[in-house]
């Protein structure tokens, strides 16, 4: 007897190449939707909260210091300070609120004096305040408002405790953040992307497994299948592998449509970057997390679809799977990176969020990334065996 | 002569829902579909089952078929048994039905050859069998049109032809003209024919009387799920029709005049 889980795998998939919708909304659309959707966040949100380079702030203050007027009036600033009086405190107010003007600063008068007699150990009165006013909504005014609080905050310490913190400098300028970009890059995909990965390669099993099963059983060709010699278990493996290649490459298409398209939004034009952080290694588990997760899904989803009576009643089903998926899989974005222990390792889907978090994150335990995919592995065959044993179940066949 | 097909006590229940219980007003939530039936069909004979709607001849068929397993008795099919080794029974029959179809989405010609693999026949075996039948069937003239685009009588065609793509040497009909409309209806019956010529061995429901009478060399009569006649076709029609001799029988069994 030939080979039996190769033809019907065969089958499955030369179903799913031949239905040229079915293929384009399951297997691209997904990535192209995650493509688009985080290119134009990337874009318009980069726009909606980024300032010109060459815009110049518009500051009003009051009682303005000249020791805080020599740190504000730094050329790479770009602020054009504005000396006010008491009298014109609202009316700037009301500008800031009409979003006509960017940052109202208030001084106490003698400031100067009043900061180099203050003792905070002594002192019985309290510390002389400065008033920030911006409007949030405003970007300008805000990203004013975040440049100043800054410098006054550094210029508060350096008083304070004779020694200055992150002052801008020529050599830095205001950046001291030593990150790399593929640090950055690992930290937000390893926050993001697991969810939406798992998520992707769930909805591409579930829009394959109750066509391919109940689907079937539905039309009256599964009985077709279950008259020939071929095992059952070679029927339900076959099934399982060809949905499975089809929720693979809807999984890494969806993968590699919110890559490039985070890449967009966090700036990084090179998509070649991603290649260039990771090892091989890294992309060898990933793969084998993304097989073995693929699998679990797709088994339990074709075990769900032989239960079922029609490919509507399958996808009843699945929905509160989906749910619990959506659920333990964003519970692995509170860990607040990735577990040293095993145990979360061994529990279905949590275990491929951490894993594949470990591995953007460039968190890698070997052990258990490879904990996790055996027992990913485990589950799949218990459950394919179970929908052998289901094929042989009369009520599969006939129970419409 | 030798035995093809030896039914020895067979029954199946089936579980009812309390809404069907309800319906069919039975006591117990058990419909007892097919009640202790046995017969035998010899080399070379057409067996016919003859039975009103919901007799069990289905259910019989499908147990010999493997689909479904009895609660008791077994079939031993060319000397193999349903329940003991139901793979090496569905290397050696056919089995047509209209409940079971071809998939929409794909091409005779492709569907003969995934048949053929899931069967095991060699690449020249299914090639040499696919010459033949689609001859004999005419399909070539549409083999590669998706089953969702044929007619009816091209479908059952196509359905026909993928039934024996293994060459059987058992086949089971399970009312097979049913729903179907004349013209494809004589391509079931010359089909038929067809295979009765070539010796294959027939296991064949219907409640078409003269098909039987013209086709079977053995027939048996089920009602209510059990066999109430069962012999040679000459026997059974020595005195009276078959039709007569059916309702007479369905009167006895149901208390039911017609």
């Amino acid at each position: 007897m030939k080979n039996n889980v190769l033809t019907v795998m065969k089958k499955e998939c030369r179903r799913i190449f031949n239905d040229r919708n079915l293929f384009f909304t399951t297997v691209l659309l997904p990535g192209l939707i995650m493509f688009v959707m985080y290119w134009f966040m990337g874009n318009f949100m980069g726009d909606l909260f980024s300032v010109d380079e060459e815009y110049i702030y518009q500051v009003h203050a009051v009682n303005m210091p000249s020791s805080v007027a020599g740190l504000l009036s730094a050329d790479e600033l770009g602020m054009d300070i504005h000396n006010i009086s008491y009298d014109q405190i609202d009316e700037i107010k009301q500008q800031i609120s009409d979003r006509e003007t960017d940052l109202l600063i208030i001084f106490p008068a003698n400031f100067d004096e009043l900061v180099a007699t203050f003792d905070p150990h002594t002192a019985t009165s309290p510390a002389p305040n400065i008033e920030l006013w911006h409007n949030f909504t405003r970007t300008e005014s805000n990203e004013a408002n975040g440049i100043v609080m800054a410098i006054l905050n550094s210029y508060h310490h350096a008083l304070t405790h004779r020694f200055t913190i992150n002052l801008p400098t020529d050599d830095y300028g205001g950046n001291f953040n030593l990150a790399t970009d593929a640090d950055m890059f690992g930290m937000i995909i390893g926050i993001v992307v697991p969810m939406l990965f798992i998520l992707m390669i769930f909805t591409g099993a579930q829009a394959l497994a109750p066509e391919s099963i109940a689907g079937e059983k539905e039309r009256g060709t599964l009985g077709s299948i279950l008259v020939t010699p071929a095992r059952r278990r070679d029927i339900a493996l076959g099934k399982i592998l060809g949905i499975s290649v089809f929720a693979l490459m809807s999984g890494a298409v969806s993968m590699f449509g919110a890559l490039f398209g985070m890449l967009s939004m966090m700036g990084m034009e090179s998509g070649g970057g991603i290649f260039e952080f990771y090892t091989f290694t890294d992309i060898a588990l990933l793969l084998l997390v993304t097989l073995s997760t693929t699998l679990v899904f797709v088994s339990v989803l074709s075990l769900l679809s032989a239960y079922a009576k029609s490919v509507k009643q399958a996808t009843g089903y699945s929905m509160p799977i989906m749910i619990i998926v959506m659920i333990v899989a964003l519970g692995g974005m509170f860990f607040g990176g990735v577990p040293d222990g095993i145990a979360l390792f061994f529990v279905p889907v949590l275990n491929s969020s951490l894993s594949i978090t470990a591995i953007f994150s460039f968190d890698v335990n070997v052990i258990n990334i490879l904990t996790a995919v055996a027992t990913n592995l485990a589950i799949a065959t218990l459950v394919t065996f179970l929908m052998a044993r289901l094929f042989n179940s009369e009520r599969i066949v006939f129970d419409k | 002569m030798k035995e093809i097909l030896d039914v020895k006590n067979l029954s199946k229940t089936f579980k009812l829902s309390k809404k069907q219980q309800k319906l069919k007003r039975l006591d117990k939530p058990i419909l007892t579909a097919v009640d202790n039936v046995s017969f035998k069909s010899y080399e070379g004979e057409v067996f016919g089952l003859l039975g009103p709607n919901g007799a069990g001849k289905t259910t019989i068929m499908r147990m010999i078929a493997t689909l479904i397993n009895p609660i008791s008795g077994d079939a031993i099919v060319d000397g193999f048994s349903i329940k003991k080794d139901p793979r090496e029974v569905r290397r050696r029959i056919g089995f047509l039905t209209n409940e079971l179809k071809l998939d929409d989405f794909f091409t005779p010609n492709y569907l003969f050859e995934y048949f053929a693999d899931l069967h095991g026949l060699s690449k020249s075996t299914m090639a040499v069998r696919k010459e033949e039948l689609f001859a004999t069937f005419g399909i070539n003239d549409f083999a590669e049109v998706k089953v969702a685009n044929l007619s009816q009588g091209m479908r059952q065609k196509a359905s026909l032809a993928i039934s024996i793509v293994h060459n059987p040497n058992i086949i089971i009909f399970d009312e097979p003209t049913n729903g179907l409309d004349v013209i494809t209806s004589k391509v079931v019956v010359d089909f038929l024919v067809r295979l009765k010529k070539e010796g294959k061995n027939i296991i064949l429901s219907t409640h078409i009387f003269g098909l039987l009478e013209n086709l079977c060399d053995r027939v048996g009569i089920i009602i209510d799920g059990k066999m109430v006649a069962c012999d040679t076709i000459a026997a059974v029609i020595a005195e009276k029709t078959l039709e007569e001799i059916f309702f007479d029988l369905y009167a006895q069994t149901t208390k039911e005049a017609i």
